[in-house]
């Protein structure tokens, strides 16, 4: 995989799960900080390692066009790409455990990496009250992410692997 | 074995996060005051009127505060209200108004659910035009 070109089969994918990850998101908005973005972003980066940039791309883009460049947005340039870094420092770890904690990890970091706009933006206290109002729903995040990634991650592997063509070989 | 030392190590650092932030939340969370509070809300509208209401309440959070006086309406399939409607105006999105609380003067960090009221706090709600950083 590594310096081989995509196929554009495996563009197609990409750019499908980045509106994939958005439209899921929007149809999950209902439900506060839960939805699939991280079993999708660990999943690909499984799959594609650092290509899973692309979709995490699509998918910030996405964000913005519909909902607005506001300061929240800043953060998701910043907050996603660092879950692929993640998934790529473990990426020979298997086990679906490990990478629901990780996720689940992530979701309880996930308001304090937003809040770094606001603490630049407004200094301390902006952004430490910011954090702290989000916590509820840091832990509802962490919930979610950790029975989304330990449901979905080994059958989402296997499709996006299927719909790419299986042109990785995974360990 | 590798896997399951590493599995083991995340699971103990998720634990000690999560028993941080709720340590934190529970030592610094602004908490409710029961008994009545008497606030000020003052509301200005596009041309720049203003009208402002002494409010005695029970309630802990500027929602019920501002409920209770049929003062605001809103958006509330997420998981907190959205407010669009204020002193029976509703902010037209397509020419990007919307409502901006402050308390104080200063920028509210949550939003009407979130945010604890006490006794002699003034919050002020401004229609304002146009989405910034």
């Amino acid at each position: 995989m590594t310096g081989k070109k995509l196929t554009v089969r495996e563009m197609a994918v990409l750019a499908m799960l980045g509106a994939l990850m958005f439209a899921l998101k929007a149809a999950m908005m209902a439900l506060p900080n839960i939805h699939p973005i991280a079993v999708f972003i660990i999943a690909g980066t499984l799959y594609f390692g650092w290509r899973m940039l692309y979709s995490v791309a699509v998918y910030i883009m996405l964000e913005g066009l519909v909902y607005g460049f506001g300061i929240w947005w800043i953060s998701y340039l910043y907050i996603w790409p660092l879950l692929v870094s993640v998934t790529m420092l473990f990426r020979n770890t298997r086990g679906r455990l490990f990478w629901a904690v990780v996720a689940a990890v992530f979701g309880l970091c996930f308001g304090a990496m937003c809040a770094i706009p606001y603490l630049i933006a407004g200094g301390w206290a902006a952004g430490f009250s910011y954090w702290l109002s989000g916590i509820p729903f840091d832990i509802a995040h962490c919930v979610g992410n950790f029975a989304v990634v330990f449901a979905l991650l080994p059958t989402l592997i296997r499709a996006i692997g299927t719909a790419a063509g299986n042109t990785v070989k995974m360990a | 074995m590798q896997n399951k030392k590493k599995t083991l190590i995340a699971i103990i650092v998720a634990i000690a996060l999560i028993a941080g932030l709720v340590a934190c939340y529970v030592a610094f969370a602004p908490k409710g005051e029961a008994g009545t509070k008497d606030i000020t809300v003052q509301v200005v509208h596009a041309d720049g009127t203003s009208k402002e209401w002494e409010i005695s309440t029970n309630s802990e959070n500027l929602r019920g505060a501002l409920e209770e006086q049929d003062l605001i309406a809103g958006d509330d399939s997420g998981a907190t209200l959205y407010v669009t409607t204020v002193d029976g105006y509703t902010a037209d999105s397509a020419n990007e108004e919307w409502w901006c609380f402050t308390k104080g003067g200063e920028t509210m960090m949550t939003g009407v659910d979130d945010t604890v009221i006490s006794d002699g706090d003034k919050y002020e709600i401004t229609l304002t035009v146009g989405y910034d950083w």
